[in-house]
Order: C-alpha cells, then structure tokens, then sequence
C-alpha cells in the first residue's frame, strides 16, 4: 500500500467533521414502539387499548338496543293500530246492530250510486260548470231524495243526490243550477285506497268508490231504498220534519250536539222552498217551490233567534211560517211532522256517521294495509310460479332427446319470428307519420280520395268506403295493436287509450268518451231457411245449406 | 431530554433501563431508544447510501432485533457497540434487497481513476460521495473513517479477512477520491 491510501489530514478532518449524530423523527420513535407492541416485546398499554376493546361491546349493545327498541315499538304500534281498526269496526258494527256484511253491502250499494252520479256529473262538467250544491234538508227540514224533482217521490240513485249538511262545514253557497251541479258537492276524496270487489268498476273508479265508501255516511243519507224494514229507535232526538227542501245562499246549520239532530240555522237571506215532499207537512200547507220563507212565528228568518227557532222545531209542535209568493206575503199553519219511518240504509248511515273521522280512517288504512299485504302475497305467489315453470322447463329440455330438444328450439324461434312479425306489423301501423301513398282512383271510393289532400279530416270520418291506409293516416297514432284470436285490432285516435286483454278472445279497449269490448266467439252456421219462406229455384235441392250470395 | 421529567433516569446506566425494557417497561425502552437512536440512525442513513426511508426501516429492524435479544445480551461489551453491530446487519441485509434492483456494484479490476486529494472538502460533498459508493466499498469505509472501527473489527463484523477490508477500503478511498474531483462532481447522483 502506498501513501496515498492513507487519509490526507484534509480528509481526515473532513472525515471527522461528518455528523455523527441525526435527530430521528418523533413518528419513529412510535412506529418502533408500536412494532415492539404488536410482536409482543412491549406490553399493550391499558390507557390506549382497553377503552376500545370494550367499548365495542357497549356500543353493538346500544346500538342492539335501540334496534330491539324500536322494532317493539314498531310492532306495538302495528299491534295496536290493528286492534283499533279492529275496534272501529266493531264498534260501527255495535252501534247500527246490524252485520257488517249488511254495512258492507250497504256501503257498496252508496259507492255504486255514488260512481254513477260521478260518471254524471262527468259528463254535466264537462262544459266547465263545477258549482256547489246548496245544502238542503238537515236540521228541522227532512233531506229529501230526488230534489230536483219537485213532487216526485223519492227518486233514488239520481246524479244530484244531496249530501247531509256536514258539521264541520261552514258557510255553505247555494245555487240552485242544473241537475250535475248537486254532485258538485261531493267531498274531494283523501286519497285512500280501499279494495273493492266490484270487478266491473275499472281501477280509475277505484278510488272514487273508495270515497264513496269513506263517505258512506253522508252519501247513503240521501239514497232511496225501496225495503223499508221498520222502524229503529235511535239515540238521537226525533227530528221535525217539514217535507220541503230549502235552498239559500250564505247560510249556514250548526247541529246542537253530537247526537243531536237539530241545530242553529244562519241566514244572511230569506231561504226559497226548493221542493216539496209529497203528502209532507210543506204540501198539505200549501207551500210550493219557489216560495220564499221569510219568517217562522213571527221571527224573521234572518235573525239569530229566528234560525234558531227553524233548526230546533220537533214533531208535533205547530210553527207558523211566513212565506212569500209573486211578492205577497202569507202566513201559514204548519204542523210539524215525525220524520218519516228511515230505511235500513238511512239508519246505517246515521250510525257510521256517528264515527269519528279518525275511525274512519283507521278503518280505511287497515284495510289499506290488508290490500298491500295481498298484493305482496301476489307478487310473491308469480314470482314462484315464474321460477317454477322456468325450472320445469329446463327440467323438460333436459329430458329431452336430441331430436325433440331441436323440434323445441325450433319451435321457440318460431315463435320468436312470429313475435317480431305482428311488431313489424305494429311498426308498419306508424305509416301515419310518413305521408300516405297516393291511392290509385278508384270510382268506388270518391271520399277517400280526397282524403290525402287534407292531412287530419276532422271525426268522425265521412261514412262510406275507406281504406284501412285511409283510416290510419287520418285518425293518428296508434294506441293499440294487438289481436283477438286471429283478429287484427288497432286502436287509434288523439286521446289515451287504455286496453286491456280480459282473456284471450275478449278485448275492451277504454278511451275519453268510450270503450269498446271486442269479444271473439266461434261462428255459428246460419240457421237453414225455413221451409214457410218461399223456396228459391234451387231450394229444394239445399234445404239445409246457408243461403249463398 | 427533558430534565424536569426524568432527571435520574437520564442517568441510568444502559443496563439498568435494559432490565426495566425486559420486565416490559415501556418508558424504559423510550429512554433507552432517544439515548442511542440519533447515531445509530446517522450510520444507518450513511451505510444505506443516503436514503431516510431505507435508514429508518434499519433503525426499526435493529431496536426490534435488539428488544428480541436483549435478554441474551451478556454485556461484556457496551450496548451501543452490540445496538451498532445489530444495526450493521440490517443496513447491510437492506442494502442487499436493495442494491439487486438499484446499484450495480463496480468490478474489482475496474480501477476507478486515481485523482488528486483536494485541499478542502464540504461535509456536503462528502456525504453525497458516500452515499454514491458502491455498498461493500461505502460500508468499509464509513466503518473505518467515518466510525473509527479497526480493520480487524471490521473484519469480524462482516466476517471477511481484515486483508479484504484494507483492500476495500484502498478501492474505497480512490473511489471517493475520484468522486469528489471537481470535474466528477455533477457526476454525482
């Protein structure tokens, strides 16, 4: 070795004056204590440890807790909320004595009324004219059935079926206007949904039914019914009965109580008889429709004393009613009569009344919930059928041999050809969008010719002959295409269309104003002539053929 | 250090603390590690070439190797030369898992150019010609000039001949020589 392996003293110096010492990073200091920690060379310390060993514990107790807590409660409420409805039932059921199928069928009959006189006052509406109904009857005056016929004897089932005057309701606005605006009247519907047996009752009436059910009470108030069964004694007080409907305007009736039948009515202006009950207490007076009742012994009907003495007159009592008519004044005896013996209905109704709304709508959501549940139990039941034919069908192909497994296959596209065929059909059906081709001049046909020059000739079409491209291009788009058996049907026209496959052969196709049912049935070979008929020439020879053309 | 907290225990013989770290104290251990982790950690930074992750993965293998052989060290010599030995191993283990991607090592018959000793050398500069040698080379000479170590220790150490030492610590020091020419420095990676 030379010299020069040696250290300068530069070097050396340089060497020595190299930094022996490097202030490690405090994160190291913890990264080795935690790493002599986990091998199990420094004990874990209980400060830093133990706390969240059992912490976990308390907190998946807790949170178990709250859980098992809340899943009580949930039942409880479940628990108890059935029970109520249960309850609410029961006690409707106690109160009227009578079954609940009885209520039931009641109710039904009331929500059948009640689509009809909707399904009216559809079509009365339609110009726009929604007004309110006028209350009438309640109070010392009986309600009357078949108002709007002055005279008549209880019409039942009309459109205009006048509703009790409800309590809850204030100043109520009369307007005697035409028959649709009574059913103006009708509450608007909470938005519950009840199940119904009707199967004839499409689903948009559903609901409409379901209030009628909800609102039983003061629907069923004014439905006829032909059976009365007698008399019940009620609970309430026997109201007085005028036998005459009154319409006025501002005016409201406050019932004195609960069960009570009777009331406060407010005038801000003298009432007019709207209709007179046949053989009431009204006719057999002399008062007619149209008579303006300004006061009741004495007291003027617009006063407090005076509205107070309309709603609380009883049966028995005689009121002299001071009337005007062709603007003279007269002064009429009445004697205040019972009311009319009520039908099994009527005494329904008042009973259902008689619950609460909160029962009702326990009612209805308890029902509600028995819906949903079913449906779920459906959609559940389809879901196994599903999953079982699938299963039963790969079973099947399994089983097969070669041969048959190809015949299924080819049998499946076939369907599938057949599938895609009537949609390319459907698609074709959208011709419409592109202009039509021009049809060749035919004599036959000088109506549809002229067609094409105007793009949408308004409906209905010109009777006579018309090409199903003629149809097609003026009625618009396709809402339907579908078939019947092997019958083609396309359902087109500017409105919604709703349609439904009842079953195989049978159709029913819903739009604005109409429906229609298409139902497929084998044709029945046309009876032969009959032998009185004079026989054709050839009759004799083909007396049990169908007449050819 | 704070001298308000522990005033005796900055004072405690190593042996001492070392018993306690056994009986599994961990304030112990804490002393013992602030008292020898800054040189050990400069010589690990050196031996691994100067990379801080690469010497702070050494120190915690060393403090973890030593705690494991704590209870058969039998003090004959002092526990910062056995922590250093330790310490010396996991350098050389990690620049070995290292070094088979990163660095390849010069050949022996490569005789780096010799250059002429400079006047003055920045601590900068020098540590940054360390850090370049090759690992055999830098381990040799960080142990002999930096570290003061005899060839002979150095030997056992690495358990070589002191002959393979002196020859590498010639090769070394023409290294570094040759790195540290002014010419050669922007050389230096």
């Amino acid at each position: 070795m030379t010299d020069r392996d040696e250290l300068t003293r530069e070097e050396r110096s340089a060497f020595e004056a190299l930094p022996r010492e490097r202030a490690p990073d405090a994160a190291l200091e913890e990264r080795v204590v935690a790493a002599l920690r986990r091998r199990g060379l420094l004990p874990i310390p209980l400060a830093a440890g133990a706390p969240r060993r059992r912490l976990l514990p308390w907190l998946v107790g807790a949170v178990a807790a709250s859980l098992a807590l809340f899943a009580g409660g949930f039942a409880a409420g479940q628990y108890f909320g059935a029970r109520s409805g249960a309850a609410a039932v029961l006690s409707g059921v106690q109160a009227s004595h009578a079954s609940a199928a009885e209520i039931a069928a009641h109710a039904e009959r009331a929500g059948a009324l009640y689509v009809a006189a909707l399904a009216a006052l559809n079509q009365v509406s339609d110009s726009g004219n929604a007004a309110r109904c006028g209350h009438r009857g309640g109070g010392g005056l009986a309600p009357r059935r078949g108002d709007l016929r002055p005279g008549g004897r209880r019409l039942g089932g009309r459109a205009d079926r006048p509703r009790r005057p409800s309590r809850r309701r204030g100043a109520a606005r009369a307007q005697r206007q035409d028959p649709g605006a009574a059913a103006g009247a009708v509450h608007p519907v909470r938005g519950v949904v009840l199940t119904t047996r009707r199967r004839t009752v499409s689903r948009s009436w559903t609901w409409i039914i379901v209030g009628a059910l909800a609102l039983a009470p003061a629907v069923a108030a004014g439905q006829n019914d032909s059976t009365e069964t007698g008399r019940r004694s009620y609970a309430f007080d026997a109201p007085g009965w005028l036998g005459m409907g009154v319409a006025c305007s501002h005016c409201s009736f406050q019932r004195a109580g609960r069960r009570a039948s009777g009331g406060r009515w407010t005038f801000s202006a003298p009432p007019s008889v709207f209709s007179v009950d046949a053989d009431g207490p009204a006719e057999q007076a002399g008062l007619r429709a149209g008579d303006t009742l300004v006061a009741i012994d004495g007291t003027p009907l617009t006063s407090q004393a005076g509205g107070a003495a309309f709603g609380a007159i009883r049966p028995g009592q005689e009121v002299t009613i001071r009337y005007r008519r062709e603007g003279r004044e007269h002064d009429v005896r009445l004697r205040v009569a019972a009311r009319p013996a009520r039908s099994e209905t009527y005494a329904m109704a008042e009973r259902l009344r008689e619950l609460s709304e909160e029962r009702a709508r326990e009612l209805v959501r308890v029902q509600h919930q028995v819906q949903r549940t079913q449906a779920e139990l459906e959609r559940q039941r389809a879901y196994m059928d599903q999953v079982a034919q699938k299963l039963e069908q790969a079973q099947l192909l399994s089983r097969l041999s070669d041969s048959a497994r190809l015949k299924a296959t080819q049998q499946y596209m076939m369907q599938l050809d057949s599938a895609a065929a009537s949609w390319r059909r459907a698609e074709s059906a959208y011709s419409y969008l592109t202009p039509p081709p021009a049809l060749p001049a035919t004599p036959a046909a000088p109506a549809t010719a002229a067609a094409p020059a105007t793009p949408l000739p308004p409906r209905p079409l010109p009777m006579g002959p018309i090409s199903p491209n003629d149809w097609r291009h003026a009625m618009g788009p396709l809402r339907y295409a579908g078939r019947v058996g092997d019958v083609l049907v396309e359902v087109r026209g500017p409105a919604e269309v709703s349609t439904s496959n009842v079953t195989d052969s049978v159709t029913v196709i819903t739009s604005r104003d109409v429906s229609v049912l298409l139902e497929l049935r084998p044709v029945r070979p046309p009876r032969p002539a009959r032998p009185a008929r004079p026989a054709t020439p050839a009759g004799p020879a083909t007396p049990a053929r169908p007449p050819k053309d | 250090v704070s001298a308000g907290v522990a005033p005796d225990l900055a004072a405690q013989p190593d042996r001492e603390l070392a018993a306690r770290v056994l009986a599994g104290d961990e304030i112990a251990f804490r002393d013992l590690y602030r008292r020898h982790t800054p040189r050990l950690l400069q010589v690990a930074l050196r031996l691994v070439g100067g990379d801080e992750a690469d010497a702070e993965d050494v120190v915690q293998e060393t403090w973890i190797k030593a705690v494991e052989r704590l209870d058969a060290f039998r003090w004959e010599a002092a526990f910062g030369t056995w922590l250093h030995a330790i310490g010396l191993n996991a350098a050389r283990e990690a620049v070995r898992r290292r070094g088979r991607r990163r660095e390849v090592a010069w050949a022996e018959d490569d005789e780096p150019p010799a250059a002429a000793p400079r006047e003055r050398l920045e601590a900068v500069d020098l540590e940054r010609a360390i850090a370049a040698l090759p690992a055999g080379y830098r381990t040799v000479l960080v142990l002999h000039d930096v570290e003061g170590y005899t060839h002979e220790a150095i030997a056992e150490r690495l358990g070589v001949t002191p002959g393979t030492t002196k020859s590498q610590l010639f090769w070394a020091r023409r290294a570094i020589r040759a790195l540290l020419e002014p010419g050669r420095k922007d050389g230096i990676p």
